[in-house]
């Protein structure tokens, strides 16, 4: 009989980690019993999905890294101890443990905060709703999970995109009773709030939260996210020549489109139709030139008509 | 004198100008839809959505009208052309209407109970109503519940094929709109079609004496009802009250031509 490692493997991890730590304290504190700088070796503990700590009764703090997700996302190249420094040993000294988190701006900062777009995040930020309600307790944490955090240009289709985005606002907005354990926010429920729009679920997964609850900008993404009120309502700031879109969920697209299919085609006709907004030009060019057409035929062919009448009256 | 000959029944006039007035609020909305605007130039969005969808359903509720009308009366037989008509037929009504119409030729189909299309107008409308129209209405149905629609077929957004079917073929029968008021004002005289599709009438106009008032030589003031049917003043005084059915056969050419 052979019995599968793989599946035990988890909880033997976690036997042999409870041991070491046991032996380990027993020794006047934490001695370092293996080390290592690579992705792997962090995730023999972090890979597994249960790992987590007792913050309070109650409330486990998740430890677990989704290795795929990690691996994919933007900082997927970078080492767990390049922001984690220290953590390299095991078990991890209270020292280290002690020290304050990594915070984004840990690495983000002197070139690398003015050259990526930071300034003008905190800007917006600091203008947004989310600053205005939750104050310094709102970090970039809330939303954006550097494990996992992936900019929206780099995704292939703009369903993907809409949906990864907001995943991201779900997280807090659809859970009403974290909105108010955690916020001390009473919500209306979203399909509720949501009910003026005409196909509200098609509106939802085609476009991104921040298409209409941010204020527009240059970028794709603003962190100037509005209070309920100011939320676009107007159908036609999307669904018309102007959209709004076309700056915002598309605006990666239609300088895509203009680099392979050139200027006049980047109307964004393939990945979505959006009433108002997609409109193909040859298409429009090709219906009012019949139009035109036909409106001139009849003219002339009621003037012909009429001038031989004429004729025939003064004969 | 008049003489009405019975046309078109109550329920088609009535069909006919239902269909008309959705049809006209499609094609306003639908532009205000496609060519919408911030400034709102035709209709405001949401008007413009609202109306679009519920006149649309009521034209496709009145297009069954049409349909079971067409199934369980006689009118249905007219749009059915013949093969005569569709090889010869055509070209000579279309000779009509680029030459003939403005020599005062006569009409080489004249329109009675037996057959009340001429080979162009049977070719169309059979085009309109039994091909474009349920593509246009199958087309709206399916946009009016898009999320039934596959998000993606292909690379392509699933309403895309959809909605430029929908709305290429929603222009080209907004085209045939305009085309069909006005070809409407080629009947025996300029207000005859528009007159008989309110009435149920056509009224066929001859002269006392019994000579065509279509006539140039008699009567020089209309060159469109030049072209009247051949109807014998003599059977038509007989059956006055009754319906009447013109002597003429469809695409004869007894007629009295025009010299001007």
């Amino acid at each position: 009989m052979t019995i599968s490692l793989d599946r035990w493997s988890p909880i033997l991890r976690l036997f042999v980690w409870a041991l070491l730590t046991t032996v380990a304290y027993a020794q006047e504190g934490p001695v370092p019993v293996s080390s290592g700088d690579t992705v792997e070796y962090c995730l023999r503990c972090h890979g597994m999905q249960t790992m987590g700590q007792i913050e309070t009764l109650g409330r486990i703090r998740s430890l677990a890294v989704d290795a795929e997700a990690f691996k994919s996302s933007t900082h997927g190249a970078k080492s767990c101890t390049f922001c984690h420094y220290g953590f390299g040993e095991f078990p991890h000294s209270e020292k280290v443990v002690a020290r304050r988190k990594p915070q984004c701006t840990s690495c983000h900062r002197g070139e690398r905060y003015e050259n990526w777009g930071f300034p003008a995040v905190k800007e917006e930020f600091d203008a947004s709703v989310h600053k205005a309600t939750l104050g310094d307790a709102f970090t970039c944490f809330a939303c954006h999970d550097p494990h996992t955090f992936e900019p929206s240009r780099d995704h292939r289709t703009i369903p993907l995109t809409v949906a990864y985005s907001n995943a991201i606002c779900m997280q807090c907005h659809q859970d009403r009773e974290r909105m108010v354990t955690r916020f001390a926010i009473a919500t209306a429920p979203l399909e509720a709030t949501h009910a003026f729009l005409p196909n509200r679920d098609v509106h939802w997964r085609t476009v991104r939260c921040l298409d209409c609850h941010t204020a527009p900008n240059e970028r794709m993404v603003s962190h100037h996210i509005l209070p309920k009120e100011e939320a676009v309502r107007n159908c036609v700031e999307c669904h018309s020549q102007e959209s709004r879109l076309m700056s915002k969920l598309y605006v990666h697209r239609v300088e895509e489109e203009r680099q392979t299919a050139g200027f006049l085609n980047s109307v964004v006709l393939n990945d979505a139709y959006v009433v108002g907004m997609t409109r193909n030009r040859y298409l429009d060019a090709v219906s009012i030139g019949l139009a035109i057409i036909t409106l001139i035929g009849i003219f002339l062919h009621a003037l012909g008509r009429y001038l031989a009448r004429r004729k025939v009256r003064k004969s | 004198m008049r003489q009405p000959v019975a046309h078109y029944p109550l329920w088609l006039r009535l069909w006919h100008w239902l269909n008309a007035a959705f049809f006209i609020m499609l094609i306003v909305s639908g532009l205000a839809l496609h060519y919408s605007t911030p400034a709102n130039t035709i209709l405001p969005f949401q008007t413009a959505r609202i109306l679009h969808n519920f006149t649309g359903i009521a034209l496709s509720i009145a297009y069954l009208v049409f349909l079971l009308g067409n199934v369980f009366t006689a009118n249905g037989k007219h749009y059915i052309p013949t093969r005569r008509e569709l090889t010869e037929g055509l070209w000579v009504q279309l000779k009509y209407y680029l030459v003939g119409i403005f020599r005062g030729d006569p009409h080489p189909y004249h329109s009675d109970d037996h057959q009340k299309f001429n080979p162009i107008q049977k070719l169309t409308y059979l085009g309109i109503m039994y091909l474009a129209a349920p593509v246009v209405i199958l087309s709206g149905i399916i946009l009016l519940f898009p999320e039934m629609v596959p998000r993606q077929i292909w690379n392509f957004a699933g309403v895309l094929p959809v909605a430029v079917l929908h709305s290429a073929l929603g222009f080209l029968l907004s085209l045939f709109l305009v085309g069909h008021i006005y070809l409407a004002s080629t009947g025996e005289t300029i207000a005859a079609n528009y007159e008989a599709m309110f009435t149920g009438y056509r009224s066929v106009e001859f002269h006392p004496s019994g000579t065509h008032s279509g006539e140039p030589e008699q009567d020089g003031n209309d060159v469109a009802s030049s072209g009247l049917p051949q109807v014998d003043a003599k059977d038509v005084a007989d059956e006055s009250t009754k319906p009447t059915e013109t002597s003429m056969e469809p695409g004869s050419r007894d007629v009295a031509r025009s010299d001007s």
